[in-house]
């Protein structure tokens, strides 16, 4: 069976947002993956940006310097 | 499937040929002109040989290589390596060179074969030695494994089979290994279980043998395909009779109830035709039983020592090894080889 | 009685599944299981011991072997309420064969970048199930998924590699000239898209 990992899932208000994100992300050489959110968190749009816990600093520290705004952050085994 | 193939059905020692099978093979084999040098080969049915160069350095030569016994390629890499350098420190040895010997089916992903080798590789640099090269072949099924080269003062070789009555008996490591991941190929092992089972199988014998060199170890030996009795036979034979008390063994509890549950190898059952004969035992719980004749993969060392030595040794050991313990003696021979209370 | 075929299987199979049959015998009875070497009879004969079952074994030929257990009444009520760790031990075999089909780069109608996004998090899912799909075919602008360049090809290796079968169209990478780009699985022709289909028991498409 698939090995579940913790892992840093961050939710967004609108799909464009997470969209935004995604490219956002790319474009700076930024980790993690745009998924659907999991079904064990709510949120306000499908798309949820996942990634290593220990990138954690990293995804916030860059978020906050370019005003991207995120719902919510969760850590959880997926 | 692909992880079917990768994931063979008899995964690790327990795909060894069984010892009978083998010592009739051995003895039938030719023994060529004796070479002096040649301080330790087959007929000691050690695991490895030693050459002497000069009256200081010998090598040591050992090769081991297996199927997959755990789902994960670059775990699975990190065993086989820690099984194979294995042999080196049961001798006594410093680990210098390790060659990889690869089968590997050509249509198979080849990054599955990477993270093999990237396992093994980690392992063989946390001994000390460095890769030099290997040797592979496109086969059906996957095997992984290394021969690995190292030295050792000719003066301070430990044997395998050179126990002396007056001897404790201590094991580095818990056994049960092999019924765990027996338990887990059917799905029944608990994730805990199977985790621990690869924390000691990835764990070096490096660092208890480390312990070993400061001490005057009269024999010692690796436990692995042939199970706990299996190499405590090779040990004993005809120099006494080993005590073995069963409730002092380290074993990993899960593999008692798996082995309650009927959870175990072919390979297990033939060391116990092997050793039976060889063995009393006096009121051992089947499962114990059981799990002292199940093949180890990557086990710890087997070794004896001078009883009053040990006490001031256990405690160093215990802090490489946590589950190391005086698992029994070696008395002057009895009307059978091997005791288990 | 029950009949256990466990010829061709490795240890501890033949004991699992014999184990299942004295649990579904429901009573008294027998149970017979067939196996192909002499360690096999060995460890099952260890188990009919340890649990007081009479047990016989036979050989039938050099690869054939017959071990048959005779279970009392209360031995098979014992078996049968034995909850253990190594409940549902079999590996299903029963297994749904399922195929998953894409034939685009995009998920439904509408915004281009939107479809885009939502295969990829379609195939991202598909690898999140407990129960992987046996096959997923892609075809027409479904092909360029599996090629360099997709965002996706991390989750269909990975699935790749737990078995699952990839299988792009070959027809359809030549028109794109996509053949050279192939990034993971195979290359297959209608016959076998047809076929697989055919033999599914439920198509997925996203």
């Amino acid at each position: 069976m698939r090995e579940k990992k913790l892992q840093l899932v961050i939710s967004f208000e609108s799909t464009a947002n997470a969209m935004a994100v995604e490219r956002f992300c790319l474009e700076n050489d930024l980790p993690g993956r745009l998924i659907p959110v999991p079904k064990e968190i709510t949120a306000g749009c499908g798309l949820a940006w996942k990634a290593d816990v220990s990138k954690k600093d990293e995804l916030v520290k860059a978020f906050e310097e370019n005003d991207i705004i995120y719902d919510g952050m969760y850590e959880i085994t997926i | 499937m692909a992880s079917d193939k990768l994931f063979c059905a008899t995964g690790g020692c327990t795909a060894k040929l069984g010892a009978g099978i083998l010592s009739r093979v051995l003895s039938r084999l030719p023994k060529g002109e004796k070479d002096d040098n040649l301080l330790i080969g087959f007929d000691s049915k050690d695991d490895a040989a030693v050459y002497k160069l000069t009256d200081d350095i010998a090598f040591v030569q050992t090769l081991d290589f297996f199927p997959p016994m755990v789902e994960d390629p670059y775990t699975f890499g990190k065993i086989a390596a820690t099984n194979a350098l294995s042999d080196i420190y049961a001798m006594g040895g410093e680990v210098k060179t390790a060659l990889n010997i690869v089968c590997f089916p050509e249509s198979e992903d080849l990054n599955i074969l990477g993270e093999i080798m990237r396992g093994g590789a980690e392992k063989v640099h946390e001994a000390g030695g460095s890769i030099a090269g290997g040797h592979s072949i496109n086969d059906a099924t996957v095997k992984y494994g290394l021969s690995v080269t190292g030295v050792v003062d000719p003066k301070k070789i430990l044997a395998n089979n050179t126990a002396k009555p007056g001897d404790v008996l201590i094991l580095t490591k818990k056994l049960g290994v092999g019924i765990i991941c027996c338990a887990n190929r059917v799905h029944a092992a608990s994730k805990e279980a199977m985790d621990a089972a690869i924390e000691s199988m990835t764990t070096l014998n490096k660092y208890a043998a480390d312990v070993l060199k400061r001490y005057d170890v009269h024999a010692c030996t690796d436990v692995t395909g042939f199970s706990f009795l299996g190499h405590l036979h090779e040990m004993i034979e005809g120099h006494g009779t080993a005590v073995i008390d069963s409730k002092n063994v380290p074993v990993f509890k899960e593999a008692l109830s798996y082995a309650d549950e009927f959870l175990t190898t072919a390979a297990g059952q033939r060391n116990r035709n092997f050793a039976e004969g060889r063995v009393r035992f006096e009121d051992v719980a089947f499962a114990m039983q059981e799990v002292l004749f199940d093949p180890q993969t990557s086990g710890g060392l087997l070794f004896a020592v001078d009883k009053d030595k040990a006490d001031e040794l256990l405690p160093e050991l215990k802090k490489v090894c946590p589950y190391a313990a005086v698992v029994g003696e070696v008395t002057e021979a009895k009307d059978i080889e091997i005791i288990v209370k | 009685m029950i009949k256990v075929n466990a010829i061709g299987d490795q240890c501890p199979i033949p004991v699992v599944k014999t184990k299942d049959a004295i649990k579904n015998l429901n009573g008294e009875g027998v149970v017979e299981t067939m196996v192909d070497n002499e360690i096999a009879v060995q460890n099952l004969t260890k188990m009919a011991n340890q649990k007081g079952y009479g047990v016989k074994s036979e050989k039938i030929s050099d690869h054939e072997f017959k071990v048959t257990m005779t279970i009392s009444a209360d031995q098979a009520k014992e078996a049968k309420t034995a909850t253990t760790d190594a409940e549902c031990a079999i590996i299903p075999s029963s297994k749904k064969n399922r195929v998953v089909v894409i034939s685009a780069d995009h998920m439904g109608e509408g915004a281009e970048d939107l479809g885009k996004t939502l295969l990829k998090g379609f195939i991202y899912a598909v690898s999140q199930q407990e129960e992987l799909p046996k096959t997923m075919l892609f075809y027409n602008g479904g092909a360029a998924i599996t090629c360099e360049g997709s965002s996706s090809l991390e989750d269909l290796k990975s699935m790749e590699a737990q078995g699952v079968e990839i299988l792009t169209c070959g027809t359809c990478l030549n028109f794109y000239g996509l053949s050279e780009k192939l990034a993971v699985g195979g290359v297959t022709n209608m016959y076998d898209i047809v076929e697989k289909q055919t033999n599914a028991d439920l198509i997925i498409k996203p």
